[in-house]
């Protein structure tokens, strides 16, 4: 599982050109709007996923 | 000159997601759990960066050159593609499950925390197949 998401992690990243330093951080300080969309995605998504593995697939 | 104040950033970043929380995935994971028991603190810590990169950003904006003499590289592109918008949803995705992003996964990894090193090898095997199947460099 571990393995699976480190795959996910790193392939996004490249793809979606940055992370959470990167889109986040560096991103939101330029007030870039890739980075803002990148940011709006990530954080969404991470909403999401915790969503479901603690309150829905418990 | 140039890799003696990379690694002096690198031990400022370092210290700084450590000391933040930020390398903790049960503190991000708490952070992302919006409709559970949600701990904020993250959030000031994301200000808190923004902040400073804000001020960086706009001192390095003056620039045509950096301190060390090198040419200014600040991202121009503007589009907002599917490909940015799929990688971010997969990072995210993945971010939610195991609660370690890229930074914090090699401090992880570097305290030798066994789950934080198969992550990492995963991480970078994952950027080496984007890389062999997409990279149009």
């Amino acid at each position: 599982m571990l393995a699976f998401v480190g795959l996910l992690v790193g392939y996004g990243t490249r793809l979606g050109s940055g992370c959470t330093s990167g889109h986040g951080v560096c991103g939101l300080s330029r007030r870039s709007p890739r980075s803002i969309a990148a940011t709006v995605v990530f954080m969404l998504t991470g909403f999401a996923a915790v969503y479901l593995l603690r309150h829905v697939l418990v | 000159m140039i890799s003696f104040i990379a690694l002096i950033a690198g031990i400022i970043f370092g210290f700084g997601i450590i000391g933040s929380g930020m390398v903790n995935p049960a503190l991000v994971l708490a952070f992302l759990d919006v409709t559970g028991d949600w701990d904020a603190t993250l959030l000031w810590v994301m200000g808190g960066a923004v902040t400073v990169g804000t001020i960086a950003f706009m001192l390095a904006r003056k620039r045509e050159r950096s301190y060390l003499g090198l040419p200014m590289q600040i991202p121009g592109m503007a589009k907002i593609d599917s490909r940015l918008l799929l990688g971010s949803l997969m990072f995210g995705i993945g971010w939610g499950i195991a609660g370690i992003c890229p930074g914090p996964a090699l401090v992880l990894a570097g305290t030798g925390n066994s789950d934080a090193l198969v992550f990492l090898v995963a991480m970078l095997l994952g950027m080496g197949i984007y890389r062999m199947t997409q990279d149009r460099g």
